[in-house]
């Protein structure tokens, strides 16, 4: 394993491996800056391009689809042009401090990286719904499951239901198809317009409804059943999943119609409805967010990405919920605006290279708007939750005691997680905040703006103490995949 | 609170592994709650645990419930697990090596602290 140092300056530090900072990176890289981009996985790649370990090899020609090709020609190029670039994987960032110091951890060692520019691609998380037996072994995100079968080669169980909204749900299910689980079930709680003829004849230039199209057409030559307004109830079992309950659900607000629900033996459940930018980040650098009633809080920007904050920019699904073709698109933009924001491309050179992404951006607009506005969240199914419901999966909060909290005059997410401990654990909020924020809003009757949400605080990922006290600067050597050469003994 | 040793992989355990059109990295050997497993270099640990049909990865601190991999993207923290002594170790996150400990996790998990 080859060994480094971390530079401790540089010009433009991008946080997330996704398309967004990869792209960002490879525009950085052409303009000729010094730059650091920082990924939590062991591979670049996002959760779209996620690559298989180095260890794989493919012994026969993989069918590829749209999105494996896309993914494999954007590593292609980052390969080809970002090698100045500065890899940071398995390594958190835990906060942004003042004067653009950007914090990192790995396993076993930390450090601090000044910058002049930022890039926040940290890329986005799956809506967390809850429902009985959600936290049973056997549950999994859509998103989660795909990256898990994409990458592992190992089946997470045996006869699944997928669950939730959105043409994730209909690639998943293939995904899963073809590694030979049994996907009894795909449900889709809304009526999407991306399922119909019309809506993607028109949109069939598109790349995006070019996948979506090839998806359903895969999933009706598996026989797989694709299941209008109706979802997964719940999920049966004592140790893992043995059942699901499911059944339909209004086409307006997706309440479930418990009346005609069905209980069938599955041993995998993967639901997903839709996602939630990271924006951790971009709050504690104290930029300006707003809020959006499909998606939740989203950063706010100019059309070249740069939020509030001077010398912050932020891209791709972090910043709203665009998918991978548009977060590349944003990536380059943000990568391309830095540069010339210190001054290493002329600003006329600097037009000249995002006219292109910009456009592609604008082109899809519409299309994106459709999309989201079909998979954005109804509150129907927040009746879905029961009383002994465990909301915060982290602190085992159950659904009571947040109404209890209510029912003492409780009115927004931070006095919540003082009162019930919601959102104090590991995953600092943001498995429970979306679902109980939106309950909140609807129950109470008051706005998302005062409803407010959880404060992330630094460090925004858990590390241990070990890590932070083994704080590295550039004229030590760690290794560069992981940071296991820093000796265990060092830590204890 | 529930035993997860009942949940171990026994002898005759079966393997969810799909094999066609792959090879693994080299084939090693983990140590989970004092069993050896099968495990290929490359895989996490999340995954070498799954392929043998084992789903319950650990226990919470509150009500003993059984937890396993949920967002599988270094998100949630519910597949964390114990290794080479280290508790909340995200397993979805985490590659095999040779020789690896592995332990199921309950509740907040326990430090060895070597002298």
């Amino acid at each position: 394993m080859e060994r480094k140092n971390i530079k401790d300056f540089q010009d433009i530090v991008i946080i997330g491996g996704g398309p967004a900072g990869i792209t960002a990176a490879i525009e950085a890289a052409r303009a000729g800056v010094q730059c650091t981009l920082i990924d939590e996985a062991p591979r670049i790649g996002g959760q779209v391009c996620r690559q298989k370990p180095k260890n794989f090899e493919a012994t026969q020609k993989e069918n590829s689809n749209a999105e494996q090709v896309r993914g494999q020609k954007l590593l292609d190029e980052f390969n080809e042009i970002a090698e100045p670039v500065q890899v940071l994987s398995s390594t958190s960032v835990l906060n942004l401090q003042k004067n653009k110091e950007v914090l990192w951890a790995s396993d076993r060692a930390s450090g601090i990286i000044r910058a002049k520019q930022i890039i926040i691609a940290t890329g986005a998380y799956e809506r967390p719904v809850p429902f009985p037996g959600w936290t049973l072994p056997g549950v999994m995100t859509v998103g989660g499951a795909k990256s898990f079968i994409k990458t592992m080669l190992v089946k997470p169980g045996q006869r699944a239901v997928i669950s939730g909204t959105g043409p994730l749900i209909v690639s998943t299910a293939n995904r899963l198809h073809e590694i030979g689980v049994e996907v009894l079930a795909v449900l889709e709680a809304g009526t999407p317009p991306w399922s119909s003829k019309s809506f993607l004849k028109e949109w069939e230039t598109a790349d995006f409804a070019r996948e979506i199209a090839d998806d359903l057409r895969e999933l009706k030559q598996n026989k797989i059943p694709l299941l209008f307004n109706h979802a997964v109830f719940e999920a049966h079992g004592e140790n893992e999943v043995t059942g699901i309950t499911y059944g339909p659900v209004d086409a307006d607000e997706w309440i479930p119609l418990n009346g005609q629900a069905k209980k069938i033996a599955a041993d995998f459940v993967a639901v997903g409805f839709g996602f939630i930018p990271n924006t951790e980040l971009t709050q504690i650098a104290g930029c300006q967010h707003d809020f959006d009633p499909g998606i939740g809080w989203v950063v706010e920007r100019d059309k070249l990405m740069q939020t509030s904050v001077p010398g912050i920019l932020a891209a791709g699904d972090g910043a709203g919920i665009s998918g991978a073709i548009i977060a590349e698109e944003e990536g380059r933009i943000a990568g391309i605006k830095a540069a010339e924001n210190i001054q290493a491309i002329p600003a006329k050179e600097a037009k000249n290279r995002y006219d292109r992404p910009l456009g592609r951006i604008h082109s899809f607009e519409k299309f994106r708007r459709a999309l989201n506005e079909a998979s954005a969240i109804r509150s129907g199914l927040l009746q879905l939750i029961q009383s002994e419901t465990l909301v915060c999966r982290c602190e085992e909060v159950a659904f009571s005691e947040v109404n209890q909290a209510l029912d003492s005059g409780v009115g927004d997410l931070q006095s919540l997680k003082l009162f019930t401990r919601l959102g104090m654990g590991p995953c600092q909020g943001r498995n429970c905040a979306p679902s109980m924020g939106m309950y909140m809003c609807h129950t109470l009757n008051r706005p998302p703006e005062e409803v407010g949400h959880i404060n992330p605080r630094p460090p925004i990922k858990p590390v241990t103490l070990g890590a932070l006290a083994k704080m590295v600067n550039e004229k030590e050597t760690i290794e560069s995949d992981s940071f296991d050469a820093i000796n265990k003994e060092d830590i204890l | 609170m529930k035993d997860l040793k009942e949940n171990r992989p026994g002898p005759s355990e079966s393997d969810h592994r799909v094999n066609t059109g792959i090879s693994r990295g080299a084939e090693i050997e983990l140590i989970v709650d004092g069993q050896p497993i099968r495990a290929y270099e490359g895989e996490t640990v999340a995954a070498a645990i799954l392929a043998t049909g084992r789903r319950a990865l650990r226990t919470t601190s509150e009500t003993g419930e059984m937890r396993g991999l949920y967002c599988g993207i270094g998100i949630c923290f519910d597949c964390v697990m114990i290794i080479d002594d280290i508790p909340n170790v995200r397993t979805c996150q985490t590659f095999v090596e040779n020789g690896m400990v592995v332990e199921s996790q309950k509740g907040e998990g326990k430090w060895s602290v070597k002298t």
